[in-house]
């Protein structure tokens, strides 16, 4: 009995090599940096990325959709337009498991932007989210003016948005969809952006939405 | 004599070689319009109404099985070009969603359209839909 320590030391070893490693926290877009400060005699971190800047739309109900709306909210952000046949009905289909899972979170929002708002009405927005079997609030068709939705998408989202007289409905766009974190910063797990048109990469995308959850939980404890 | 069998088989079997393939000559046109039709459909119809035309939701209409697209034969040119802006109810659901008109297609390829639509899947119609007959049906449009 001569080693009888180093039991309770293997057991110790043991269950620290059970201790779930932390998960690496997703990455930040855009140009900016994150310091650790000292505030309050506590370390906290701070970054300069950008934050989501002003914007103001109206969605399906007629409801304004602005920056106070989706304070500390998580938002799954895409581009789209009605009677697009192209890439956005795509989007839409791969996106549902990603709402059916998340329609009823009370922190997360998904918000989609008309880059075809003449065309799509409040009326033909509501029309739509009825077609999807969006029938609560937390799925909020957007539009407004078309300046603003194109400047937001290319300056903010980096969502390539342009007119094109020969594209259907007059406008070009991409699929991507873009997730802010509770302070309106976008946040992506590192070397790609979450590509709708790619049922894997919505996948990804719904793992790192349960990881932003996560991170405001833990936030607030 | 029996060389004189032998040789009018012989002259004959191309005869009856050819024969299937002269009395099928719409059907190689129905063939090459509905090849041509599937290759419109995926690049422009498939995102909305599905590969296999089941639709999607209340939100797309399925093409496949549909009791509208049979009923309104003469309709689906002028949806094709002019698009689609009112609800429409296919196999006892109501569909409100729109759809934009494809209004660079000519005749030709409206028809190729039509001839795969009427026929992918479990669509089964052995009716050939002409240019001529794309032409009538879009005078015809609201």
């Amino acid at each position: 009995m001569k080693n009888s320590w180093l039991l309770p030391i293997l057991c110790c070893l043991i269950l620290f090599s059970c201790k779930k490693p932390k998960e690496e926290k997703l990455a930040f877009m855009g140009y900016g940096e994150t310091k650790t400060v000292q505030r309050d005699g506590k370390e906290i971190e701070e970054n300069t990325y950008p934050s989501v800047p002003e914007f103001e739309f109206t969605n399906q109900d007629g409801k304004i959709i602005n920056n106070e709306f989706i304070k500390d909210k998580i938002v799954i952000v895409d581009f789209f337009f009605a009677t697009c046949p192209t890439i956005c009905p795509v989007v839409k289909k791969n996106t549902m498991p990603l709402f059916e899972k998340y329609k009823d979170h009370p922190d997360v929002i998904f918000l989609s932007h008309s880059i075809t708002p003449l065309l799509d009405s409040t009326s033909v927005l509501k029309n739509y989210a009825q077609g999807l079997g969006v029938d609560n609030s937390n799925w909020h068709f957007v539009r407004g003016d078309i300046e603003k939705t194109i400047e937001i998408a290319n300056k903010f989202y980096y969502v390539s948005v342009i007119k094109n007289k020969e594209a259907p409905g007059g406008m070009d766009h991409s699929g991507f969809i873009i997730l802010l974190d509770k302070n309106g910063k976008k946040r992506y797990r590192g070397k790609n952006a979450y590509d709708g048109q790619v049922p894997s990469s919505v996948e990804l995308l719904m793992e790192d939405v349960q990881k932003l959850i996560d991170e405001k939980k833990e936030n607030k404890s | 004599m029996k060389k004189i069998i032998l040789l009018i088989i012989v002259l004959a079997t191309p005869l009856f070689l050819m024969l299937p393939s002269c009395a099928s000559e719409d059907r190689i046109k129905t063939t090459k319009s509905i090849s041509a039709g599937k290759i419109l459909y995926e690049k422009h119809c498939m995102g909305c109404h599905g590969q296999k035309g089941e639709g999607y939701k209340t939100l797309y209409p399925p093409i496949q099985n549909s009791d509208y697209l049979q009923a309104n034969k003469k309709k689906i040119p002028c949806i094709i070009k002019k698009g689609m802006h009112e609800p429409i109810k296919v196999n006892g659901k109501e569909y409100k969603g729109q759809m934009l008109g494809f209004e660079n297609f000519d005749n030709n390829q409206i028809s190729y359209l039509m001839n795969y639509l009427y026929n992918m899947y479990e669509n089964t119609d052995t009716a050939f839909y002409s240019p001529d007959f794309v032409k009538e049906c879009l005078q015809t449009c609201e």
